[in-house]
């Protein structure tokens, strides 16, 4: 994990951002493994979070595809959206670049800030929204994955503001914690892998914690390909603790029955209800003189479906809304944080 | 008079199969080795025939399987707005065969939608579907 210079402006701050988070297409080495590639947004704003999501990917062999994830989930805990792949004459995904045009949706990074427009097809959902980095960015070491290997860009704190319309219904809001994430690799859906992955962000944004926690498995989830927590305060990467200092432990299932699963003629195509989702996860890390601890509650789910590269089977993944409470001390510092959470995990069907 | 929307975008969604989506095709023509399908959709009645890995969409005649629905039921399921099990528990879809039989048209369908799903050039055949219909409803 790599940091930026803690001493950087919002000038220099917008250049690391555009130097570490442009789409990489064909410029990720490797020629056999399918090329994926996205640009993750989460907004968890009052009365409505999101989940917004571009995306690339190619086999060697066929032309890209590109589609947008627009997620939106109410404060009744209903979760709303959809997949839609667009042909690639309506996609713009310049290499080098962060910004992506997908249909009608458009994303942008001027003066330091995301703006971004993410609308469906039927103009059910439409969220206009202006992000504003309150982190440093950290880029990832290569993560393996079998086969392949993935790598990740983070911004883990943002500001947004902004109006999202539901229907009719209409929400604005400013001052809302948004996370965001550029994850771009050779690899395949359906591979001997499986993961969970959570970032919880504090409700109020003066508390200077925020924290990610991931673990990468084989399919059958009994060995760890990689597993860690990382911890910002105050913008600033502040911490990993890695594998061996890391216990993540869940218990309860979640069932899935009534959940979204997008797109939507995926229900048809793997009308499975089995979620394998706990209702809760506890983690505790322990290193040195450092010591978090806290548990991830779920609260609902929704499901995106993800047609396997190499055989006719589906991965799902599951991104549950949660609520996260973690506290302990960090590099000599007391760290607690309550506020919401985004689980998610990738489950491989067979 | 009968409707040929749905004849011509099976024939044609088929030919995509085969062509975009080879391992879906494949699963899908082992499915339905020598059970033609009698289907009637919008009225328009139709056999779907596999011999030896390759497909031909033939002129009405009976099959041991039939199955008979409507464009608006196809878009309610592809559009997840209807489950199989209710379209079929409301008869919005009606499946006629054997159980042995339908036991392999479920195989086939399968395979057919997990096709569609990595057919790039499925969506927007099925946006003309969709449009074609409106079309015809609207004259």
């Amino acid at each position: 994990m790599r940091a930026a210079a803690p001493e950087l402006g919002t000038a220099a701050l917008a250049a690391l951002i555009e130097r570490g988070d442009h789409w990489r297409s064909g410029a990720v080495p490797g020629a056999g493994d399918p090329h994926h590639e996205w640009s993750h947004f989460v907004v968890f704003a009052p009365g409505v979070d999101l989940l917004i999501n571009f995306s690339r990917f190619a086999a060697s062999s066929e032309r890209p595809c590109s589609q947008l994830t627009l997620l939106a989930r109410t404060a009744d805990g209903r979760w709303r959206g959809d997949v839609e792949r667009h042909p690639e004459s309506d996609v713009r995904m310049p290499g080098g670049r962060v910004e992506a045009d997908v249909g009608p949706s458009q994303l942008r990074f001027r003066n330091g800030v995301y703006e971004l427009r993410a609308v469906l097809r039927d103009r059910e959902i439409e969220a206009r929204l202006r992000l504003r980095p309150q982190s440093r960015p950290a880029l990832t070491s290569s993560v393996s994955l079998r086969p392949g290997f993935a790598m990740w860009f983070a911004v883990p704190r943002l500001e947004a503001e902004g109006e999202v319309r539901i229907g009719s219904r209409r929400i604005a809001f400013r001052g809302a914690p948004a996370y965001h994430d550029r994850d771009w690799g050779r690899f395949h859906w359906g591979g001997d892998h499986a993961w969970e992955w959570a970032v919880a962000l504090p409700a109020d944004l003066a508390c200077p914690w925020s924290l990610v926690v991931q673990q990468i498995s084989d399919r059958a989830r009994h060995h760890f390909l990689s597993k860690g927590m990382l911890v910002w305060r105050n913008g600033l990467y502040w911490r990993t603790l890695h594998h061996r200092a890391l216990e993540i432990a869940a218990s309860g299932l979640r069932p899935a029955a009534g959940a979204l699963r997008v797109p939507r003629i995926m229900d048809l195509v793997s009308p499975g209800r089995a979620a394998d989702v706990p209702e809760r996860i506890d983690v505790v890390a322990h290193e040195g003189d450092d010591r978090v601890e806290g548990e991830i509650r779920v609260q609902d789910l929704v499901q995106i479906c993800v047609p396997n590269d190499r055989d006719l089977g589906t991965t799902v993944i599951s991104e549950a809304r949660a609520q996260a409470c973690f506290e302990g001390r960090v590099r000599g510092e007391r760290l607690q944080l309550e506020g919401p959470a985004i689980l998610e995990l990738n489950r491989a069907e067979a | 008079m009968p409707r040929r929307e749905f004849r011509d975008f099976l024939a044609r969604s088929l030919e995509l199969l085969a062509a975009e989506s080879p391992q879906a095709y494949a699963q899908l023509a082992r499915a339905l080795d020598a059970l033609p399908l009698a289907l009637e959709v919008d009225g328009a009645a139709m056999r779907l025939v596999f011999e030896q890995g390759h497909h031909a969409v033939c002129d009405a005649a009976p099959a041991p399987v039939l199955l008979r629905t409507s464009r608006p039921a196809i878009l309610d399921l592809v559009d997840g707005r209807v489950t199989l099990i209710a379209a079929l528990r409301t008869e919005r879809l009606w499946l006629q065969g054997k159980p042995k039989s339908l036991v392999r048209f479920d195989a086939a369908l399968r395979a057919y939608l997990a096709g569609a799903v990595r057919s790039p050039s499925f969506q927007p055949l099925l946006a003309d579907y969709r449009r074609r219909g409106r079309d015809a409803n609207a004259a």
